[in-house]
């Protein structure tokens, strides 16, 4: 697999407080990799980073080898409260990067409804944000996200607001719809047995400012019940152990 | 219990009628003087005599001609300047104190100097009341941009937004209730400062109606002007409520 996004050197500050250090991570194409850490570690900072939402004060981020700056239809991002705009609805929040590009009408209605079928939200295309549940308003971040075919994800902690069943629906959702599309993903958690589920690979992070402490590879066709517990303690002890 | 059951538009007619009801009855004791404290009835006839001669006619269009140029002025330059202060702090730093400074001045309060700058025409009028409108307008606006959250901006630019559409489908979109409730202030204002710069002088209009009554004592007349000025504020609110109300249909009322 060839390498899709690189951080480099990654240095960045929040308020005068430098929250991510030197920081190095390399995800292959089609990838699905983890990043776990403590609260206020600087994880969601890395995201905002990677997308290009603030300027790191030193270090690069690279898409297919071509360094960017700005944010970019490529990264696709889905924020922890989902950020769906309150004044559009169900149908228009999913038509939203579709409509700035000038596509046919035809075509965005066939392609919105398309998802909003397999997103199970039938009915509910003429809703406002405020009238819908939190998974609702989960699958229709990730349908307006996914839409537009970004060829890298950032999630940060968009299970976080989720009771569990919801959450556990929500990841065999998430990776049946991205096992289709082949896209890359890096996800921000601290929930560990969700990582370890998700992932290709766990990047564990240090106390603010975030450094790496481990990477942890999984291999999730033949991972055994044994395996997950053990990878567990790792990450456990690695956090607990930190500074 | 009996009044919980009726239709509220029935309690509202009611309450109306009630109110007329009292001050006919009052007049018809005889306590005031008839001329100072006419019966409804007398103030319905002034009422009919100037739709009749058609100057209520020509006093409500000057009126509100004045209103809607001052309106239109002070909320467009309201809204811009608001978005500007809302989203480029040089702009905030630079102007916002100027006007926060210009802010507390009651509008009421230069009428003598809009007079002495524009004289008694229009323009004193229309500058007088778009003063009024833009403050409240500005403020509202300069909040509502302040309040959009940034992760709707970076959502945006993640779908591929340019700056232009921020603005025109993030920006404006989310700030629409602040900007209302701005502009619905401003109508409110708009009507006290007409009143004002109409009293001061003036060729015509409802309250320069209400004044030249006065010189002449006729309280029916004036009572009439003052009730129909109330009708007409209140059928612009209205107006305005309902026409507004699809552009905000998402915001949930509290």
């Amino acid at each position: 697999m060839t390498e899709k996004l690189r951080i480099r050197n990654l240095s960045v500050k929040y308020d005068k407080l430098l929250v991510v250090k030197n920081l190095d991570i390399s995800i292959k194409d089609g990838e699905f990799i983890s990043l776990v850490g403590s609260s206020g570690c600087g994880k969601s900072t890395i995201i905002n980073a990677t997308a290009g939402f603030i300027k790191p004060i030193k270090g690069n981020i690279f898409l297919d080898n071509i360094q960017i700056n700005q944010p970019t239809q490529k990264i696709g991002i889905i924020f922890q409260n989902f950020e769906l705009f309150p004044w559009k609805t169900v149908f228009e929040n999913i038509a939203f990067g579709l409509r700035l590009h000038s596509t046919g009408e035809k075509e965005i209605k066939k392609r919105v409804m398309d998802y909003i079928k397999s997103m199970e939200l039938n009915g509910f295309e003429n809703y406002y944000p405020r009238q819908l549940s939190e998974g609702m308003k989960e699958r229709v971040g990730l349908a307006r996200t996914i839409i537009n075919n970004p060829e890298v994800v950032l999630m940060d902690e968009p299970f976080g607001a989720l009771d569990y069943l919801t959450k556990l629906k929500m990841q065999n959702f998430l990776t049946q719809l991205l096992g289709n599309k082949k896209i890359t993903v890096l996800l921000v958690t601290h929930d560990i047995d969700e990582a370890i589920k998700l992932s290709n690979k766990i990047v564990v992070l240090s106390k603010r400012p975030a450094r790496i402490l481990d990477i942890i590879p999984i291999d999730k066709e033949k991972i055994s019940t044994e395996d997950k517990i053990k990878i567990r303690e790792r990450i456990l002890h690695l956090l607990q152990n930190d500074g | 219990m009996i009044l919980k059951k009726l239709h509220p538009t029935f309690i509202i007619f009611f309450s109306l009628f009630s109110l007329i009801t009292l001050w006919e009855f009052v007049s018809r004791l005889g306590i005031y003087n008839a001329n100072l404290f006419p019966s409804p009835i007398r103030v319905l006839e002034a009422l009919f005599s100037m739709v009749y001669t058609g100057e209520l006619f020509i006093d409500t269009y000057f009126s509100l001609l004045r209103i809607i140029l001052g309106f239109l002025i002070g909320s467009l330059l309201g809204v811009t300047l608001g978005v500007l202060s809302g989203r480029i702090r040089l702009f905030e730093l630079f102007f916002g104190h100027i006007i926060n400074l210009l802010r507390p001045i009651p509008p009421i309060a230069i009428v003598p100097l809009a007079m002495l700058w524009f004289g008694i025409g229009e323009s004193s009028k229309v500058f007088l009341i778009a003063f009024g409108v833009f403050f409240p307008v500005w403020i509202s606006t300069h909040d509502g941009v302040r309040d959009v959250k940034k992760e709707y901006v970076w959502s945006a630019k993640s779908l591929g937004a340019s700056d232009r559409q921020i603005l025109t489908k993030i920006i404006l979109p989310y700030t629409m209730p602040f900007i209302i409730t701005g502009l619905r202030v401003g109508i409110g204002i708009a009507f006290v400062v007409l009143v004002a710069s109409e009293l001061a002088g003036a060729y015509a209009g409802v309250m320069y109606k209400v004044s030249i009554s006065y010189l002449v004592f006729r309280a029916d007349k004036m009572i009439a002007g003052l009730i129909w000025l109330g009708i007409l504020g209140y059928s612009v609110d209205r107006l305005f409520v309902l026409s507004t109300k699809r552009l905000i249909r998402w915001y949930k009322e509290s």
